[in-house]
């Protein structure tokens, strides 16, 4: 069963309704499959967490999952990873379910499309100035816009801009792209070639979500380490006048 | 259009509404699980370390009991063994002096023992050779040596000087000999002594068979002996040299 065929770039494409400007597409069904698979496979293997020696292989994985996020963010920002877990999480496990999903015939990720890339780099983008002006306050965040130099600004926010622009083509040219490789070389060679790129574009669907969450937390830490910076350069320059 | 914005927007909500739920069943409750088994595998350790400190000063306490109960033992059995040591010494002290007892005790016996043999073998040679000599003087010059005895006595006494009488006599003079006087032996003594000593009255004579071949007289706490006892104790010393040289000699296997 297939909701596309070939000339179809975009899940978008394929709308089951439609009220006015209201429309619900395959993306947002299948945006809604991969979450009810998150949140229910998450409550059906943490209802009974051990606290105990001996764990469920279930709860290992999800444990091994969720401390290995916690070392990349720490490792990446230098600072605790708890507050940045959730968010960070949540963007590398839906990324990451949605392009493993791809196995199941029928299945169009919700990565291939633009709108959902977009509004995953949206909220990167939103994100990023929640997180610096929590951390350092409204003031000390809009002050890195101009640094080093007041005429830094527009290309600081062109800059914020172009990278949550490339965050999302990225992904969505990488999992469109193999999607549609996939669906091509299916109607040329149907035999043992598309289970080969099939694979490959797992991996490739991992390591993109694995690039996504760790760009978004390079901004993040860039967002709260910035403003450091500043602080340590506005005290030295009082050091040297005193 | 490759971007539909209500999708964007809609998608936007539905991945902050993941991002709620996912924090909710997820990473929080993951995270309370790992905390709290760290704290429990925590706990354990500390306990352990505890248990093993406690280990350790038990252990301790037990050396330190051991090594007293050692050093008791060791006192104990120093002081066993002194008192043992001196026991033993003791003991052996008491034996050896019980030993040198018995030894002497052997000794003087053996002393009376041979003191009373040569005293009787004294008396026997004496009796001995009193026989012999009073019998080879029967035979061969047809005299007795009793009668010889009291003519040695008799020229003895008159030989005697004046210091050596007595002066005055107060008891009744005694001549006592190893064998019976004849009266004419016993009126020949009292005539001597009556030349040697004025006013002298009888003289008691008697027989004392330890004399065997002597002659005592006494009077006025003087005394005057003549007896073969001499040669007989010449010939007790020469037997006692005897026997004492061959206890002397070296035994030859």
């Amino acid at each position: 069963m297939n909701f596309m065929d070939i000339k179809q770039i975009s899940p978008d494409q394929v709308v089951f309704f439609q009220y006015h400007f209201i429309t619900l597409n395959l993306t947002i069904v299948f945006t809604w499959v991969v979450m009810a698979l998150l949140v229910i496979g998450s409550w059906l293997v943490t209802r009974r967490l051990s606290t105990e020696q001996k764990i469920s292989s279930w709860q290992n994985i999800l444990e091994i999952l969720v401390s290995g996020i916690q070392d990349q963010i720490s490792e990446i920002s230098r600072q605790k990873a708890k507050r940045y877990t959730p968010f960070i999480g949540t963007l590398f496990v839906f990324i990451a379910a949605c392009n493993l999903l791809t196995v199941v015939p029928g299945y169009e990720s919700p990565t291939a499309s633009l709108s959902t890339t977009a509004a995953l780099a949206i909220c990167v983008f939103i994100s990023v100035p929640l997180f610096g002006i929590a951390k350092k306050g409204l003031g000390s965040y809009l002050k890195q816009y101009i640094q080093p130099t007041v005429f830094m600004l527009p290309f600081n926010i062109m800059g914020e801009l172009s990278r949550t622009l490339a965050l999302a083509v990225r992904l969505f040219g990488n999992i469109m792209s193999g999607s549609k490789i996939v669906a091509i070389l299916l109607a040329i060679i149907p035999f043992v070639f598309p289970v080969i790129l099939q694979l490959l574009g797992l991996l490739t669907g991992l390591i993109q979500a694995y690039i996504f969450a760790v760009l978004a937390m390079v901004y993040i830490a860039s967002a709260t380490q910035v403003q450091e910076h500043s602080d340590t350069k506005t005290d030295t320059k009082k050091d040297n006048n005193q | 259009m490759l971007i539909d914005w209500f999708t964007v927007g809609a998608q936007v909500i539905n991945f902050l509404i993941l991002l709620v739920l996912l924090k909710i069943f997820l990473f929080d409750r993951i995270k309370q699980a790992m905390d709290q088994r760290e704290n429990n595998i925590k706990e354990r350790f500390d306990k352990a370390k505890e248990q093993e400190a406690k280990a350790k000063e038990s252990r301790e306490s037990f050396e330190k009991k051991t090594q007293s109960l050692q050093d008791e033992w060791d006192a104990r059995l120093k002081e066993a063994d002194k008192e043992a040591k001196e026991r033993r010494e003791s003991l052996i002290k008491e034996a050896r002096d019980e030993a040198d007892g018995l030894k002497k005790k052997w000794q003087n016996a053996l002393e009376q023992e041979k003191a009373s043999f040569f005293d009787r073998f004294k008396k026997q040679a004496a009796r001995l050779i009193f026989d012999t000599v009073e019998k080879t003087l029967s035979h061969l010059a047809d005299t007795r040596a009793q009668d010889q005895a009291v003519k040695k006595f008799l020229s003895r006494f008159e030989e005697l000087d004046k210091d050596d009488l007595p002066r005055k006599i107060e008891t009744q003079p005694r001549v006592s000999t190893g064998f019976e006087l004849s009266e004419s032996q016993q009126k020949s003594i009292q005539k001597a002594v009556s030349q040697k000593i004025a006013d002298l009255e009888n003289i008691a004579f008697d027989v004392r068979p330890e004399l065997v071949f002597g002659i005592t007289f006494t009077a006025g706490g003087k005394k005057m002996t003549w007896h073969a006892h001499d040669y007989v104790s010449a010939l007790e010393k020469q037997i006692n040299q005897a026997i004492e040289s061959k206890d002397h000699e070296p035994q030859k296997q």
